[in-house]
């Protein structure tokens, strides 16, 4: 009976939670000068290492702990929360619905932004009452340069399988609203006219080419190696993950027609007794030398505008900072942000049996 | 001799119990805390009710992934008995070297981490995979087979970590049979099926039995594998149940999905135990 319930995932999110509640003493969560911050870990933990938290040590001497959690963060820091032993201080690299959902769980405490003023550099839409943002990731029509393969112009080509026959490769890791949104541009909805987001007519654009998706992809490493592998000649993908697989493969490129871009966010955990150093942390994330030494590692833009200036020239016409690109991507605009956030639990439960069909 | 063996008894009868405890203390910690937890979560939360189980059976999306689950699992554990008999035979009828190896190579597959076998078959299945291109290669196929998302993808993944778990205890089985009985049984004219099913399968029956409640429990519980080789429209429970505690924060609905799974397999092993002698078994 114990292989049953180690088995069940769901039995192992107990014991790591029951684990970190009881044997997380020695996390570190206690000693008074340490940081401890969640990490998806990887090439973002890595990067966020080396272009963060070390610096950042080594500016105002407070350590930096990085716990590994990837999917699972929510429910382990809703676990923490619950038993009362609250390890973590910060959680970080999650989209503005997960960060909105983790708000309304009662996850996350308000930041006071007069203690992180370098947020005020921050784009538009980075500074949410509960989250910051750090970097802007792009969903962009990604295409295979093999021969065969006929190049898309736009993410309209993506959802076009009759001009652009191929197998494709789309996500299913919790980005509902974004996923409706692109492809309601695609079918020619005008910007001013996308909300509230029309659920059925999202599936009905989604229907079009949804024999064609061989891979759908639950994690940012499983859309690289399908990359890599040349698995699909099509992909609706994360410009950073690209270009981490064109560095193994090159026979890869992608549009910013039709893509679209939104922060990844970092929020302060509910019941951190480190509120005023996780503040100091982000204050160090929002300046410009951090934002442009994170996006070079990473590859996905920054979100402070003031670091473009000091990223390599390629990298800028790869990612969602220069003015050609900008003008053709989408951003939810900010008076959005609440709405889109509200329905999207219902959106991704309809997104969720609409792929299971 | 005699007495120092006889006379520290029940002396270590007591000391027997007393060796227990830390396996006690670990069942505590590691079985019974956190299924008091899931239980406890699944009718209290978010208040005392038994809604998170009514809200199941009306739930197309777990219902259906119940019974894959439970479809999946039996498939695995047909195929890996099957696959287990025939490699535990071809050991046990080898020269001890060579079972030694076979036995090795079998296990190999223990010796890897799970996500990595995956992402093999992941690579190995795709459309530009190895397997595709020698068929393309080979003239059987002008297009590439879409293997991946499918539930042969599944069967095949599973199978392939499960194998070792059904080789071994019907290894372990087949080495107390004492080859005097095969002679025996061809001596009176049997032939090597009859052979096979007449003596050595009632004989390793006990083994088939321990592999069998190991294979189809712990496939049970799968969940990297559906995910990466199955795709959406193939998740089992796991997959369910991971989406409702880690997306949706839905404690209450993942641990109902985790007591149903839970009350499915006790029933089942129940009735195995009926059946079977599960002491004896186990003790081999």
């Amino acid at each position: 009976l114990s292989t049953t319930l180690r088995a069940t995932s769901f039995a192992l999110t107990a014991l790591v939670s029951l684990c970190l509640g009881g044997c997380g003493e020695s996390g570190g969560g206690d000693e008074p000068d340490t940081l401890v911050v969640q990490s998806w870990g990887g090439e973002l933990g890595a990067a966020e290492k080396a272009a963060f938290y070390d610096p950042f040590t080594e500016k105002t001497g407070i350590k930096v702990k990085i716990v590994e959690s990837g999917a699972e963060a929510g429910a382990q820091l809703k676990k923490q929360i619950d038993s009362g032993r609250v390890t973590w201080d910060l959680l970080v690299g999650f989209p503005p619905e997960t960060m909105s959902q983790f708000n309304d769980e009662g996850l996350l405490q308000p930041i006071d932004y007069s203690e992180v003023p370098t947020a005020d550099e921050l784009s538009p839409g980075a500074k949410l009452p509960y989250a910051m943002g750090y970097d802007v990731e792009t969903a962009v029509p990604a295409f295979s340069t093999r021969s065969g393969v006929k190049p898309l112009g736009s993410m309209k080509d993506f959802f076009d399988p009759a001009s652009f026959p191929g197998p494709r490769m789309a996500p299913n890791w919790g980005t509902a609203s974004m996923q409706c949104e692109m492809a309601l541009i695609a079918d020619g909805v005008p910007a001013d006219q996308l909300y509230p987001i029309d659920q059925d007519r999202c599936f009905e654009v989604w229907d079009r080419i949804k024999t064609d998706v061989e891979v759908w992809f639950t994690s940012g490493s499983q859309m690289a190696q399908a990359l890599v592998d040349d698995s699909v000649d099509y992909c609706m993908c994360w410009d950073g993950r690209v270009q981490q697989a064109l560095a193994t493969n090159d026979q890869w490129d992608y549009r910013f027609d039709g893509a679209m871009s939104y922060y990844d966010y970092m929020g302060i955990a509910q019941g951190s007794e480190h509120a005023d150093e996780a503040a100091q942390l982000l204050e160090f994330v929002a300046s410009a030398e951090a934002q442009a030494a994170y996006a070079e590692l990473i590859k996905y833009g920054p979100a402070n505008p003031a670091a473009v200036d000091l990223l390599p020239e390629l990298m800028k016409t790869r990612s969602a900072v220069s003015p050609e690109n900008l003008s053709v991507l989408y951003r939810r605009p900010e008076d959005k942000v609440a709405d889109v956030n509200a329905a999207n639990e219902q959106l991704q439960k309809a997104w969720d049996s609409w792929v299971a069909e | 001799m005699i007495r120092s063996a006889s006379s520290p008894h029940g002396a270590s009868n007591r000391h027997g119990l007393l060796l227990t405890i830390p396996s006690f203390g670990l069942l505590l910690i590691g079985l019974v805390l956190p299924l008091y937890e899931v239980i406890k979560d699944s009718v209290w939360l978010p208040a005392p009710s038994l809604d998170a189980y009514a809200s199941l059976f009306g739930d197309q999306l777990v219902v259906d992934a119940l019974i894959r689950t439970f479809v999946i699992s039996v498939i695995v554990t047909v195929l890996a008995i099957v696959g287990g008999y025939v490699i535990a035979l071809t050991a046990w009828r080898s020269a001890p070297m060579w079972a030694g190896f076979i036995l090795l190579v079998a296990s190999f597959p223990v010796l890897t981490s799970l996500v990595t076998r995956n992402f093999s078959w992941l690579i190995f299945l795709g459309r530009k995979g190895p397997l595709n291109d020698l068929l393309i290669w080979a003239g059987v196929l002008n297009e590439p087979l879409q293997l991946l998302n499918s539930k042969t993808a599944i069967v095949i993944g599973m199978w392939h970590v499960m194998l070792p778990f059904a080789v071994l205890p019907i290894y372990n089985a087949l080495r107390k049979i004492d080859p005097v009985l095969m002679k025996a049984s061809a001596a009176f004219g049997a032939s090597p099926i009859k052979t096979f099913q007449r003596v050595v399968l009632p004989l390793s029956a006990a083994g088939g039995v321990v592999a069998t409640v190991f294979v189809f429990v712990l496939s049970l519980g799968f969940f990297i594998t559906p995910a990466l080789l199955g795709g959406p429209t193939n998740s089992m429970v796991s997959n369910v149940i991971d989406k409702e505690a880690n997306f949706y924060l839905d404690f209450g609905r993942a641990s109902a999905i985790a007591v149903v799974l839970l009350l499915i397999v006790v029933v089942l092993l129940a009735l195995v135990a009926k059946r079977t002698n599960v002491v004896k078994v186990f003790r081999g």
